[in-house]
């Protein structure tokens, strides 16, 4: 009784989170007009248009930076963020207190506060108009900082680091070997985050970007059929193809998390 | 223990997955349906262009160009080529709804900054008000804008009377009006004899309460108090901007009375302007009239009516003309390229060569008076859409009914601020009575007290 009132509940949940995404799917198979007349259940005949006029864009290479942008962010936020957290949250040395508090005020000021200023600093090292902009703007990364920070100092016991020590392993070798397994769970948090957050960023590519070539996902299905009308039939299909293979890589790719998550785990 | 440390971790990654499979659908940046984008028009006599090397070949450089419209400019770029082989055209697309934003912070961080700048016309008096354009009537371009419709003049001049960009296209503005049901309702459907019999607003009102009574309410002259409003505010040209005083009150208090009177009487529908349920209505015949510009044929009611061909027709307005849409094109001030920015510009909107490229891919009607006299066949031959308006030739009557007794009128940095507390404020208009034409003029004063807190409104 108890499961099947489980399993009802899952059911119905599963079926309000997955119904927009039907709505998506079958919206970009019809003539953009014709969402108008009400929301569409069954697919329409005008996907091949609709998939016309986004491969027309230019829509490969987009996807392609969109992947570079979001791979290249995880890897240097992630990277950055855990030797913070392992510093700070494990380390006693002088101005320890002052990064984490200025960790914790720098995640306090809005990214549109320091945009001109970012964008002044991006042309003064050269790599104005291209993809670094979008992507630089992860390596310093004050949320993850603080993220990793907290859960360093909650999920690793000072004394394995000891027992580490007193066993004679280097200090690089306690980070990587005994420290990173340990963090698995929070590195696949943190990574799904930013993958999804530099995805889906518009802003900064939109302000930072000014050549077609080096658009990012977001400007470019912004940017589709706007002339006079709005083509949201061809947006769908582009947001289907956008976010249908993201979603199957995190499906697969949790399994891979899980097994993260049992690895690391401390004996007792 | 661990277990259930572990059932913890392996629930939070899956709803962490549920919020990511949710975020990632809302990946797109949302647009308003209404991108009045019109068409593109031009103006030049070759003459005017002094400063410019008589030497096509000679000028040379890399124009950078945001743009929305990817098409024409593709178009375009290679028409232009055939006479300026050594400019290089660089075209970024940019959504109109986010142009300004970029285009300021472009300014003021420094980076790249295109040398061609496009104001459509929901932010046109902002874009003038930047001061980023040049004076395109002083050197190098010594434009002469006496080669220009004359109505067009203010609508690219800034609030010191310098013409700082040329116009895309003309949009004048009439109805779009349902033949089928002039037909029915007023046995005719001929657009002389209609707009004999709505040329002024009290005409407008009695035919309106006519239909209405003929048709047992099913049929209405308007959509909504929207479509209505873009008419009546349209036609009143005077100037209500002194500096940083507003005078709403010469500008809304007779367009406001009208509409009121309208919705008085009964002949306007509750349609919010491009609500599903707007655009459902074109097909539907629920409705005469559309107020339309050149480029709403095309995107607008064939869009909306794709099975409507030879159901339409267009008439001007009642008491004249008005304008809808329309886009500025100026050059940016500290454009390292004038010359070939200029080049460019005169030719896709103002050369008599390029705005017949124009005319027939496009259909923008350019804003150069020479074009009218040299290419009048151009005009008079059957245009992509006459058939749908049952065989009405659109471009010429938009040039000989519409365009002659248009007025211009100047823009202003505050005409979105206008804009944008109408939208908030008309659906009330129409759900609520009790609202009279003074309230609501009051109410519109107090929220662009708010919105415009540097001006004084009156």
């Amino acid at each position: 009784m108890k499961t099947a009132l489980m399993w009802f509940c899952l059911i119905v949940i599963s079926l309000l989170s997955l119904f927009p995404f039907y709505i998506m799917i079958v919206m970009g198979t019809h003539y953009s007009e014709d969402l108008f007349k009400g929301i569409p259940i069954l697919p329409g005949s005008y996907l091949g248009e609709n998939l016309k006029t986004v491969l027309q864009a230019d829509f490969i290479k987009v996807y392609g930076n969109s992947l570079i942008v979001s791979v290249v962010s995880v890897v240097l936020a992630t990277f950055t963020s855990t030797l913070i957290g392992y510093a700070v949250a494990k380390f006693q040395f002088r101005g320890r207190k002052l990064l984490q508090t200025f960790v914790i005020i720098t995640m306090m000021v809005p990214t549109q506060v320091g945009l001109i200023g970012y964008i002044i600093e991006m042309r003064h090292l050269g790599v104005g108009n291209t993809l670094w902009p979008v992507i630089l703007v992860w390596a310093a990364f004050p949320f993850g900082a603080f993220f990793m920070i907290q859960f360093m100092r909650d999920s690793i016991p000072n004394d394995l680091l000891e027992c580490a020590r007193i066993d004679g392993c280097s200090e690089p070798g306690i980070f990587v070997r005994i420290v990173l397994p340990i963090m698995k769970p929070g590195l696949a948090t943190l990574a799904t985050l930013v993958f999804l957050w530099s995805w889906n960023n518009y802003l900064l590519p939109l302000v930072t970007i000014n050549k077609s070539e080096w658009y990012t996902l977001p400007i470019f299905i912004s940017n589709l059929g706007i002339v006079h009308r709005t083509d949201y039939a061809a947006r769908m299909t582009a947001l289907t193809m956008t976010t249908i293979p993201v979603l199957i890589l995190f499906i697969l790719g949790s399994k891979t998390f899980m097994k993260g998550l049992t690895a690391g785990a401390v004996k007792g | 223990m661990n277990r259930r440390k572990n059932a913890k971790w392996v629930g939070g990654f899956i709803s962490l997955l549920m919020v990511t499979g949710l975020l990632a659908a809302c990946g797109g940046n949302n647009t308003t349906g209404d991108n009045g984008t019109g068409n593109n028009g031009s103006t030049a006599a070759p003459s005017a262009s002094a400063a410019v090397s008589t030497d096509p070949t000679q000028i040379s450089g890399t124009v950078k160009v945001w743009d929305w419209d990817e098409a024409f400019q593709k178009g375009m770029i290679v028409e232009f080529n055939k006479k300026y082989p050594n400019i290089k055209v660089e075209v970024t697309v940019v959504n109109p709804n986010d142009y300004l934003q970029k285009l300021q912070s472009g300014i003021a961080s420094g980076s790249d900054v295109p040398d061609v700048i496009l104001g459509e016309s929901a932010y046109r008096g902002k874009l003038f008000d930047l001061d980023v354009l040049d004076n395109l009537e002083a050197a190098p371009y010594n434009f002469d804008k006496s080669t220009i419709i004359d109505y067009v003049v203010p609508y690219v001049s800034n609030s010191k009377g310098e013409v700082i960009a040329v116009d895309q296209s003309l949009t004048p503005a009439g109805f779009a009006y349902r033949r089928d049901l002039a037909k029915e309702y007023w046995g005719t459907d001929d657009p002389a004899e209609l707009e004999k019999k709505i040329s002024t607003w009290d005409d407008f009102i009695a035919a309106g309460k006519e239909l209405k009574d003929k048709s047992a309410g099913k049929v209405l002259m308007f959509p909504g108090l929207g479509d209505a409003y873009l008419a009546l505010k349209g036609q009143n040209f005077v100037s209500y901007v002194n500096g940083t005083e507003i005078d709403l009150t010469t500008k809304l208090q007779k367009p406001l009375n009208r509409l009121f009177e309208m919705r008085d009487a009964g002949i306007i529908g509750k349609n919010e302007l491009w609500t599903p349920a707007w655009s459902a209505s074109m097909a539907k015949g629920e409705f005469m009239f559309y107020p339309m510009a050149p480029w709403g044929a095309k995107w607008h009611i064939s869009a909306n009516d794709p099975d409507g061909s030879g159901r339409w027709g267009l008439l001007k307005a009642p008491e004249g003309g008005f304008t809808r849409g329309g886009t500025a094109i100026g050059i940016y001030k500290d454009s390292k390229v004038k010359d070939a920015a200029w080049a460019f510009i005169q030719y896709a909107y103002l050369s008599d060569e390029g705005s017949a490229y124009n005319f027939k891919t496009f259909g923008n009607m350019t804003s150069s008076k020479s074009f009218y006299e040299t290419q009048k066949a151009l005009i008079d031959a059957p245009g992509a859409y006459d058939e749908f308006f049952g065989g009405q030739n659109l471009a010429k009557y938009f040039v000989e009914n519409i365009v002659p007794d248009m007025k211009g009128e100047a823009q202003s940095k505050y005409d979105s601020v206008l804009d944008s507390v109408f939208n908030a404020l008309y659906p009330l208009w129409m759900k609520d009575e009790s609202v009279t034409a003074d309230s609501a003029l009051q109410k519109f004063i107090q929220e662009t007290k708010n919105k415009a807190s540097d001006a004084t409104v009156k």
